[in-house]
């Protein structure tokens, strides 16, 4: 009779171990669930606009697009021959002589950017244009405010805009003048990052 | 609830998708949103639409147009 209630303590004062530990590992198991999801990149796209073909820009304007319909929040950030895509108008005051020539021998907006390929003088955009213009297809001056609209973050690299002497009054409207630490933190919640 | 019906013939990716986000934004839980389109991408891509979203594909007719009827879910 002794000999059972021993018994019955002993495996009650089991249970109440077996709880703890139970208890203890449930904890651990949340603290981890809670420090993985900290480190899970969010549904963010980010796409580095650093060339400034037309067709290039048209591609990623695509597929920022369609990303921003799939749900993504999508970060474009446009550096080097990129910036000419938001340019929208030249400024030649207050330049040095480089500045002032490349004021003049950057494309000045979507409208004026050349193709990668086969550009022939400016027959190449006219005839791309003409061609998506037949297929339905936007273009790209009306692909960048469908973008804007579908609510495309768009950033200007500031030292790009620096060494090319481009200042924020030659851009278009609704821009974020950025550098790499804006780029990084959304880069790094990105599960989609691509450099065109 | 209803359901809508949106005409994408002839559009190319990413103008469907951007036409039924915005459609299916306007709608409530449990419409209907009944979609045509021509381009050869969108059979693929409407599958990966829904499920992104969690909407419901109830049919899906492929012949020389792709129609998809979905229902909206939240």
């Amino acid at each position: 009779m002794k000999q059972t209630s021993t018994d019955n303590a002993q495996s009650a004062s089991d249970a109440s171990c077996d709880m703890q530990s139970l208890l203890a590992q449930l904890r651990q198991c949340e603290q981890s669930v809670a420090d993985l999801k900290d480190m899970t990149d969010e549904d963010h796209m980010t796409i580095v606009v650093f060339s400034g073909d037309m067709d290039k820009v048209l591609a990623a304007l695509f597929l920022a697009t369609g990303a921003a319909s799939m749900g993504c929040e999508v970060s474009m950030y446009y550096t080097f021959w990129g910036l000419s895509a938001l340019r929208k108008k030249a400024v030649y005051r207050n330049k040095n002589l480089w500045h002032r020539m490349l004021a003049w021998m950057l494309p000045c907006g979507v409208g004026k950017l050349k193709t990668s390929k086969m550009h022939f003088g400016g027959i190449g955009p006219k005839l791309f244009n003409h061609l998506m213009k037949k297929q339905n297809v936007p273009d790209l001056k009306q692909m960048l405010e469908l973008a804007v609209e579908l609510d495309v973050k768009m950033t200007a690299c500031s030292t790009a805009m620096n060494i090319m002497g481009i200042g924020s009054d030659e851009l278009i409207d609704g821009l974020q003048i950025g550098g790499v630490a804006s780029y990084m933190q959304r880069a790094s919640q990105s599960r989609v990052n691509l450099f065109i | 609830m209803k359901t809508v019906e949106l005409d994408c013939v002839g559009l190319f990716c990413p103008m469907p998708l951007v036409r039924i986000k915005r459609t299916m934004d306007g709608l409530d839980e449990g419409d209907c949103l009944k979609v045509v389109a021509s381009d050869p991408a969108f059979e693929a891509d409407i599958k990966a639409w829904t499920q992104r979203f969690g909407h419901t594909l109830i049919e899906l007719d492929v012949a020389q147009q792709v129609t998809a009827l979905l229902r909206k879910v939240a």
